[in-house]
């Protein structure tokens, strides 16, 4: 399916994110993060808090805040460039506006090249792609019709009327590239008035034997970016296509 | 014939468990949900949870300033597909330089979150606004004035989308002057008498 750069991309963030199989130490890690910092206006403290929902085993719900050590968020000024180095994980991250994917994949190889110089070789765990999308759609009276817009929905039978709120996950194996595409979309509060927003965010990872080498780790998410933009153009009708060319 | 959402009402998704009581669910729902957990867990800088650790001391104003600075302008390139690009870069060098601590008097305070949400869903309402002057009040409201001629059109963003509105006008010769509490989605109906197109060219 064609690749289209839209004018106005419905992108929030798009984020490279690679994983390792064991922890960096501290210094190493605040070694990664003095070189990252020479190419940012800030650099913070940063420490991943994942919260978890599950049902224990009484059958309630509980929910539990887990939270990785400490590493480094680097920002540009304004706050649209982001990296992050972590015992655990490296990430480059870019707010809107979207500069184009050459942009953005320069700027990882950029900072990877960087973290690599101060931390050496590490071992893999998982390498993903991620694109956030919020696509905000025009409420000219009291209900929206989703698939105007989307083919990826929650749908339920018209005489049970219009719902307020729906949510969706598909996890999809991707043969040739040995990992799992997951989207995930819903309905969203609007932060645009007479709108209503749905989040559009796929994921694409591998964690089975992902590449160990450069090369091959930057083909790879070469191969992640047509995935996802195969996805995203498979979910979205031309209706969407207009929104995000005319903003 | 599609499905539908409705606009009043609407929630953030959240997980469905969330949604639900635990009796809800029986073995085959919550292996699904289990299994759904498994998906890739890739970290979003825009989504990410305010850590309670890294709530930074007052008693650094520096830290204090970066992070209202930033999570302002975070939540600014959030919506700003639908914000012309050089208004967006102008707002944040006016930001800056209102963040300029070097002329605060002891207790400023820099833009509190709510206020700055109200200012961009104001600014949405009315889209794209021209640029205004920005100011800041002490407890970190932000003030917008915009002036054209003698006639002045002030707003103080509070909190939960609440709007401090000051309007000087002169009509048919004479000085109108009004003060008024309103809200971001009211503000162009309650300035129609004054006619907001003299200050917000695409007032509606």
């Amino acid at each position: 399916m064609e690749h289209i750069d839209y004018p106005h991309p419905p992108i929030t963030e798009a984020i490279i994110e690679i994983r390792f199989v064991e922890p960096i130490d501290a210094k190493t890690v605040e070694a990664a993060g003095h070189a990252l910092s020479r190419n940012y206006a800030n650099t913070q403290p940063w420490r991943n808090q994942n919260i978890a929902v599950k049902l224990n085993p009484a059958g309630f719900v509980e929910e539990s805040i887990t939270e990785t050590k400490l590493g480094q968020k680097h920002s540009s000024s304004d706050q649209s460039q982001i990296a992050i180095s972590s015992p655990q994980l490296f990430l480059v991250s870019q707010l809107p506006d979207y500069p184009g994917w050459d942009n953005f994949f320069l700027r990882f190889r950029r900072d990877w090249e960087l973290w690599k110089s101060a931390a050496g070789y590490r071992k893999l765990s998982q390498l993903a792609l991620r694109y956030i999308n919020r696509i905000d759609l025009p409420a000219d009276g009291p209900t929206v019709r989703q698939n105007d817009y989307l083919r990826i929905y929650a749908e339920v039978p018209d005489e049970m009327g219009p719902t307020t709120a729906y949510s969706v996950q598909v996890l999809l194996p991707l043969q040739e590239t040995r990992s799992q595409l997951s989207i995930n979309s819903g309905v969203v509060a609007s932060v645009i008035p007479g709108h209503l927003s749905i989040l559009l965010d796929q994921t694409v990872a591998c964690a089975v034997a992902p590449p160990q080498r450069d090369d091959e780790l930057l083909e790879m998410l070469a191969r992640f970016r047509i995935e996802k933009n195969r996805a995203f153009e498979l979910c979205i009708t031309d209706k969407a296509r207009e929104l995000f060319r005319r903003g | 014939m599609g499905s539908l959402v409705t606009t009043s009402g609407s929630q953030q998704g959240g997980h469905l468990m969330q949604l639900n009581g635990p009796e809800v669910f029986g073995v085959e729902t919550r292996q699904i949900l289990e299994y759904m957990r498994n998906g890739p867990s890739v970290v979003s800088v825009s989504r990410e949870p305010l850590s309670k650790e890294l709530q930074r001391s007052t008693d650094n104003m520096e830290t204090v300033v970066f992070d209202a600075l930033a999570y302002a302008k975070i939540k600014t390139s959030l919506v700003g597909m639908h914000l012309p690009k050089t208004w967006r870069q102008r707002l944040f060098d006016q930001l800056d330089k209102l963040h300029d601590t070097s002329d605060w008097e002891d207790g400023d305070q820099p833009v509190t979150r709510e206020s700055f949400e109200t200012f961009l869903r104001t600014v949405l309402t009315i889209r794209p606004p021209p640029r205004p002057s920005l100011g800041l009040t002490s407890s970190g409201n932000l003030l917008a004035a915009w002036t054209i001629e003698s006639d002045r059109l002030t707003i103080e963003f509070l909190p939960a989308g609440r709007l401090r509105v000051i309007v000087s006008r002169t009509m048919d010769g004479q000085n109108q002057r009004a003060a008024m509490d309103t809200t971001s989605d009211m503000l162009i109906r309650v300035l129609a008498p004054y006619d907001p197109a003299r200050w917000l060219e695409n007032a509606k």
